[in-house]
Order: C-alpha cells, then structure tokens, then sequence
C-alpha cells in the first residue's frame, strides 16, 4: 500500500484537480483526435492521476496532464486505431472546416492557418500547438514533449519564424494587457546583469 | 493591445476548440465519481497501469529535475546560454525583414561602411621598439567596389599600431600621419577556381584579404545559401583551416553579419547559426563605443580568447565585436588584448557618396565625397563618444 497523505485529503485534491484541468485536457486531446475520443482519454488520464496523487505537482499540476494525455493518445493510438484515424492532428489540419456561409472569412483564415501549420514539423507543430491553443509556458511545453526548456524555445521561436514568413504576418510578440499569457513573458527573457 | 493579424491573433481563432462542446457538467460529475469509486491500491497492480506508472514516475522525475535545475540557475529561472539563443533568434527574426542591399541597374556602385576600431594591443616589429604597447582608435571607411575591390581608409587617432610584417602600413603612415589606405581583393572562397578582376585602383598596396573569412561581393550575396544549415555548412568550409571548429564558425558567421552584401535572409540565418553555437552566453542589455543599444553575447574559445557581439534585436544590425584573450598567459604588462570594432550602417553610394537615386545620405557619417584628384576618399570625423 503506497504511502500518502489519508483518503479523505486525496479526494478533495482530485476533485478541485478535475475542476479546474479537465477541460483543458479535454480540449487537448479533442484538438489532437477529435471529440468522439477525447472524452474517454481525458477520463483515463485522471484515473491515472487519481493512482498518482501523491505525485502530482503541487499547483504545477496542468503539464503532468497534459504530458500523461499525449501519452494515453500515443498508446491508443498504436493499439486501436484504424489508420485514417492515426492521423490525429495532420489529418485534422489539412481537412477543409465544414463551411458556414456567415462564417466564410473565418473559416478561410482558419484553413489559412492551419495550412500554415501543417508545413512544418510534427514536432514543431506540437510545441507551437501546446503553447498557442494548449496555454502552457515554454518550459511547461518543454516538460510534456520531454525536452529541455532550451530546445523547445529554440525550436519554438524558429518554427514561429516559419509561420510567419507563410502567413506574411508579424510574429512579434504581444504587448499591452494580454501580454502576461504570452510565453515570452511568462518565462523571463530579462538579460542577467 | 494585440495586433489582430498578429501571429498569436491568428493562432487563437484557428484554435479547433472554438468548434468543440466539452462535456456538459452532469456527464463531467459522473466521470469524477466513477473515479473515486475507483481504489487506487488496487489499480496499482494492473499492468497497463503500471506501465504508466512507471512512466509518469520518471516524467515526474524528469521535471522536477528540470524544475530544480532552473532554480539552481544564477538569477533564478534564466539560463544566460538559452537567453543568448533567444535573443540572437530575435535578432534573426528582425534581420530576415530587413531591407535588402541591393546592386541598382549597371551603374557603378559602392557599400560604403564605416567600422570603428579601438585596438589596445602588444605589438612587436617596430623598429628599434620590439615591445611596444598601443592604444589607438581607428575609423575605417570601408568601400567595397562591385569586383571585390576592398579599400579602406583608416584615420588613426592617438598613436597608431604597426603589427608584425606591417612595415607597408609604418611606410603609408610616415607619408600620411593622417591617414591610412589599404586596398585588397576578395579572396574567393565560394568558386576558388573564379578568377578575380584586377583592382581598378591606383593603389600599388594591393594585399589579399587579411580576413580569412567569406568576403562575399555583390554576385555572391545572391548565392549564399539562406537555409541555416547549408550557411553553416559553407561557413565552416571557409574556415576548414581554423584550430577550433567552433572558434572558425562564430567567426566566419560575425564576420557575414558585420559584411554589408549578405541578403536579409542570409543575415537571419547568420544569427541563427550562432544561436546554435554551444556555451555563447548572454551578457544582457549593453550600450556600444556609439552610445546605441543592444544585446551583448560572448563565448570563450579553447584558445583562451573571448569573443563578445553587441548586436540590434530590433532590426539585426551588428553594432560592436569585441576580441580579447583572456589567458593571464597571454596578457602584457599593460593587461589583456583587446580589440573593439564598432559598426555603423551601411549604405549604397555612387562614386560621388550618393545614393543611386541622386539622393544625399543623410545617416551621420556618410555624404562625403571621394577626391577625384587623388583617388582615395575623404575621411569624416571620429564618431562621437
């Protein structure tokens, strides 16, 4: 029997854990395969956070999910799905959305950017995702792709160079009141004096 | 506020989750109690879950290894080797979109450029003095002419420095206290079977490059490759001779930044490729001999030199290269070698010191018209402190 802190503390952790992630993992995977599996692998990613309690991070705990998503879809992935269904976010990013007539401006951007996206690599893709539409830092992101903090913000400002040169775009990051979420603000650039 | 066509905007509204219910409450509530129905003791022992375990333990390890390794860092969370990396991609970044040089029609054009080098160094060769110590500021007006013709015209202040075998320089010097020319060509390390034109000057001081680096003309500016990689490839080609390969490819890649030809993708990749070079370390946000602004990083060579770049992330511009040996071994009675070379713009001129379209340059330093009468070109005065 695992040492731990009594049931009755794990419980309510869980609870507030699920509370306040679940739609984040849940949005993970649903961008990542679609929302008819999503359900099922954000629920396996909390029964694994529930044998793991005492492990979590303590109020860190949105990059441990995060990471233990990717790998429930890694694992399923080799095991259950079909082949058309293996081509999780590719597959996605290259679909046309389904049009709506009020929606055609957004709909083509959507397309433009995703197009964008599915120029350059698998790796860089995840790592721009995970930040963008996911919400994590860079040393976060770092985290659930297993690498160092320093590869991933080389790769990530390389692959946003990238992007900008397709989608002729100013890739600066923003300033103003929204800036805190941006993760070059949320990890320190400030020089060392 | 965010610019709405913004890279980040565009990234937010093409999130697919725009397009997606999540769960509703109730159906969320019975997944949360389906788990704490479940005991996790008894989960432990199933083996799809522990290889999971087994998993998520060691990623939890690794992070929090990554976790302490980022507190243990000097300032807290800054590694000085990734912010040097981050801000030389900024700097990529800018340079990619800056403007290009580029050569107007036939007419004869120049690159004008002005360096300013301030060399304390341990010189030996002078006659009757074999140890001397300098401190001089030099300004180099560098024209680099269409057939690779490089002539620089030196004004020294305070006393200038004569290195070994620089007797031709001590010579021009006696003649001219003012000023010192020299004139060289290019030499072609892209096509080494090119044959390169006769200088078109006057000037009997023809010398090959000192530099050992790429000295690329107009003509090569378009060849040089604007992926990272193969710019890596062809600068450590052209310094395949260097002691240390590393020490060779910072070189050659400060030297294409400082150069005025390269396109701006090249100058991105440039920055780039010394991103990627192992141990450069920021220094931070410093201010060059001219008073401008810049980010500072510096890498230590296994010879005991250090290098230190000042560079623009807003618009890629080198502004300054700083060169030293810091080997005690190596110092003098009067300290450490050094070298300071700082860079100001560089424009396109005509003969004349205008601008193609008939125009004056207007930056500080330039607008000076060459002497017809003796060839070699008026020299501005030393840039302010």
């Amino acid at each position: 029997m695992p040492k731990g802190p009594p049931p009755d503390r794990r419980a309510p952790r869980l609870k507030q854990i699920f509370e306040d992630q679940y739609d984040s993992v849940y949005a993970y995977a649903a961008r990542r395969i679609g929302p008819d599996r999503a359900g099922d692998v954000a629920a396996e990613v909390f029964v694994v956070a529930w044998q793991r309690i005492e492990q979590l991070p303590a109020a860190h705990e949105k990059p441990w999910l995060i990471a233990t998503a990717r790998n429930v879809i890694l694992q399923d992935s080799k095991r259950h799905f079909r082949r058309q269904e293996l081509e999780t976010l590719n597959n996605q990013l290259e679909q046309p959305l389904a049009i709506q007539p009020d929606m055609a401006a957004r709909v083509a951007e959507q397309e433009r950017v995703r197009g964008a996206l599915a120029q350059i690599s698998e790796a860089d893709r995840e790592l721009v995702t995970l930040v963008a539409w996911d919400g994590l830092s860079l040393a976060d992101a770092a985290e659930v792709l297993g690498c160092k903090a320093s590869t991933a913000r080389v790769r990530w400002m390389r692959a946003r160079n990238r992007l900008a040169q397709i989608l002729d775009v100013d890739d600066a990051p923003p300033t103003g009141p929204g800036a805190a979420t941006n993760p070059m603000t949320v990890t320190p650039l400030e020089v060392v004096r | 506020m965010t610019n709405r066509n913004s890279l980040d905007a565009l990234l937010e509204r093409s999130d697919p989750i725009h397009e997606i219910q999540p769960p509703p409450d109730e159906a969320k509530q019975l997944i949360l109690e389906s788990i704490l129905g479940n005991e996790p003791a008894r989960r432990h022992g199933n083996h799809k879950t522990s290889r999971r375990i087994k998993w998520a333990t060691t990623m939890t390890g690794v992070a929090a290894a990554g976790v302490l390794a980022f507190a243990l860092l000097p300032g807290g969370v800054t590694n000085p080797q990734n912010a040097a990396a981050v801000q030389l991609l900024a700097a990529s970044r800018s340079a990619a979109s800056a403007k290009v040089i580029a050569l107007v029609g036939s007419q004869r054009l120049y690159t004008k450029t002005v360096e300013t080098s301030i060399i304390n160094y341990y010189t030996e060769g002078v006659p009757n003095n074999p140890a001397e110590w300098s401190e001089s500021t030099l300004m180099f007006e560098r024209w680099i002419a269409p057939d690779e013709s490089y002539y620089d015209v030196r004004t020294p202040a305070g006393k200038p420095t004569f290195g070994p075998g620089a007797q031709r320089q001590q010579s021009q010097y006696e003649k001219d206290p003012q000023r010192e020319f020299a004139n060289w060509h290019s030499v072609d390390r892209i096509d080494p079977h090119r044959t390169l034109p006769e200088a078109d000057g006057t000037s009997n001081n023809t010398t090959p490059n000192p530099s050992p680096s790429l000295r690329p003309d107009f003509k090569d500016a378009g060849d040089l490759p604007t992926q990272e990689d193969a710019l890596r490839d062809l600068l450590k080609r052209s310094h395949s001779g260097s002691a240390d390969d590393v020490q060779g490819l910072w070189t050659a890649a400060v030297e294409l930044l400082a150069d005025p030809h390269p396109s701006a993708q090249v100058r991105s990749s440039a920055y780039q490729v010394i991103a990627d070079i192992p141990d450069v370390q920021l220094l931070g946000n410093v201010t060059d001999i001219a008073g401008r602004t810049g980010q500072a990083v510096t890498i230590d060579f296994s010879d005991g030199s250090r290098e230190t770049i000042i560079f623009d992330t807003s618009n890629g511009e080198l502004l300054q290269r700083e060169s030293g040996s810091q080997n005690p071994s190596a110092y003098t009675d009067h300290g450490p070698v050094t070298r300071t070379t700082t860079y100001y713009p560089s424009v396109l001129v005509n003969k004349d010191g205008l601008r193609p379209d008939g125009s004056k340059v207007s930056l500080r330093y330039f607008g000076l018209v060459d002497d017809p009468a003796n060839r070699w070109l008026a020299s501005g005065p030393p840039p302010a402190k």
